[in-house]
């Protein structure tokens, strides 16, 4: 019976995933379009081409599969694997409702940020076993870039844990009933939204994969199946990171009359949509700025608003 | 205490900058896109645009080229050819009656010089663009169809307008037309 259900919810959690990754890609299309006075896909799909990434999927599904000679075999076949993994991993701990979560993890917090840190060991893989220059420059890239933001990542979700009292993240949600953490913490709040978005290699921050001076970063290599499944999980990642800042500033599923998960998507889209408009308005830095901006503004930053926090609840 | 403000200042301007960044962004992301979804809607092109060369014909309906070839003189890419028949008509009088007129509009490359040089303004240079064809026969445009499309135009103020011109067409800003 257990298995059962585990079994279902997989299906609805991966099915969920992959979906609304199709949609996420449409969704930065349009998006971008739009931005630059474009309309975006129009053409598959009427109306506005809304079937244009499923025939972008079914096409890369059935392109050749092309392994470099001087790859290293093993590591490259298993760097997207890993990346989707770590995606939908992810998955376990939204919450989609006060009872629609896969696992209520006493740890939800501190597994999400372990796992959301797990893809930086496909990139470095994937970076490693093409044997390419701009797919290990890429992945060195990516790789000083999280490690240096999951710093001020963890010490501003650390604020928060301190304010709930909680690492779980059901209880952090049910913590908001009364005032949303944004409102408490609206420095860490900034600093999250600027470290998850560098955490996911998303522009601004997209250092990782500058096409203008890497090609296409660690993924340069890849093509066909193995490389949608990069860029599926990238978005997965996505919706994950923005479904972790509406839960833990937004209050999550909570809110009135629509039903939780109504309140969860309108949150997370809305997070999604920042990203994407984002994107079409900061230039990328370079990676000297982005490791100062990290070490020298969102480090010291968060740990101040983490002292101040710490003092506000032992006053409190 | 200086540098203390000075690094609260860049942080604080960094995120204003973004904020004003992300407004002129939101602007164009609800502004009217400039697409134009070419089948479906079509451009209307400004009446000085050059597609294929047309015949005119004046208010009689009969073509105004008096077959004086200085169009096939002209042309740079040799694309033009007339045959015309040297007839004695009534008191002696000797003219030139034009027969065929060819395009080839595979060799025309759509300069105008012809519209240019003709002394009758009887050629002109029509906004007809879609020449594309499947079929090479279609790529030879001969004296009835260059004057078929030739009666689509009128003289108007020593401009040579389309009939019907700025109705029922896109006409997009920028097209020369008010």
């Amino acid at each position: 019976m257990n298995l059962l259900l585990a079994g279902v919810k997989f299906t609805l959690v991966l099915g969920f995933m992959m979906t609304n990754a199709l949609v996420l890609i449409w969704l930065e299309r349009k998006v971008s379009g739009r931005i630059q006075n474009r309309l975006g896909p129009m053409r598959v799909g009427r109306p506005h081409g809304w079937l244009q990434t499923v025939a972008d999927a079914v096409k890369l599904l059935f392109k050749e599969d092309v392994i470099p000679d001087d790859a290293d075999r093993l590591t490259f076949l298993a760097a997207p694997a890993v990346m989707f993994l770590s995606a939908l991993l992810l998955y376990v701990v939204i919450p989609f409702g006060p009872r629609a979560v896969v696992m209520d993890l006493d740890i939800g917090v501190l597994y999400y940020l372990a796992v959301a840190g797990l893809s930086v060991i496909s990139l470095l893989a994937a970076g490693w076993g093409s044997n390419n220059k701009y797919s290990i420059l890429g992945a060195m890239r990516s790789t000083a870039q999280m490690l240096s933001y999951e710093v001020p990542l963890i010490l501003a979700v650390a604020a928060v844990v301190m304010l709930s009292g909680t690492l779980s993240i059901q209880g952090i949600v049910r913590a908001q009933s009364r005032v949303w953490f944004i409102v408490l913490q609206p420095v860490g709040f900034l600093v999250y939204l600027t470290a998850v978005l560098a955490e996911l290699n998303r522009a601004p921050f997209d250092l990782s994969e500058a096409e203008s001076e890497l090609v296409a970063g660690y993924n340069t290599e890849y093509s066909g199946m193995r490389w949608s499944i990069f860029f599926l999980a990238e978005y997965a990642n996505l919706f994950a990171g923005s479904a972790m800042a509406a839960t833990l500033f937004l209050g999550g599923w909570s809110g009135p009359w629509l039903p939780p998960l109504g309140w969860l998507l309108l949150k997370t889209y809305f997070f999604v949509f920042l990203a994407m408009w984002l994107r079409w308005t900061v230039p990328r830095v370079r990676v000297d700025q982005l490791l100062a901006v990290s070490w020298k503004v969102l480090v010291p930053i968060s740990l101040a608003n983490l002292l101040i926090t710490a003092a506000g609840v032992v006053l409190r | 205490m200086k540098a203390w403000w000075n690094y609260v200042a860049r942080i604080v301007e960094t995120l204003a900058s973004i904020l004003i960044g992300l407004g002129i962004t939101f602007r164009h992301l609800v502004s009217k896109p400039v697409t134009l979804q070419y089948p479906d809607e079509r451009w209307e092109p400004p009446y000085t645009f050059r597609g294929m060369p047309a015949l005119l014909s004046d208010e009689d309906g009969a073509l105004k080229c008096t077959a004086c070839r200085s169009c096939t003189r002209i042309c740079p890419a040799s694309a033009i050819q007339i045959k015309a028949e040297l007839t004695t008509g009534e008191g002696g009088r000797k003219r030139l009656v034009l027969q065929e007129y060819v395009v080839d509009l595979g060799r025309c490359i759509v300069c105008g010089l012809c519209a240019e040089v003709c002394p009758n303004e009887a050629l002109t240079m029509a906004s007809e663009y879609e020449l594309a064809t499947v079929d090479p026969a279609n790529l030879t445009a001969g004296l009835d169809r260059l004057a078929e499309v030739g009666r689509k135009y009128r003289y108007n103020n020593q401009q040579v307008l389309p009939e019907g011109y700025g109705e029922g067409h896109v006409v997009r800003e920028g097209s020369g037309v008010k």
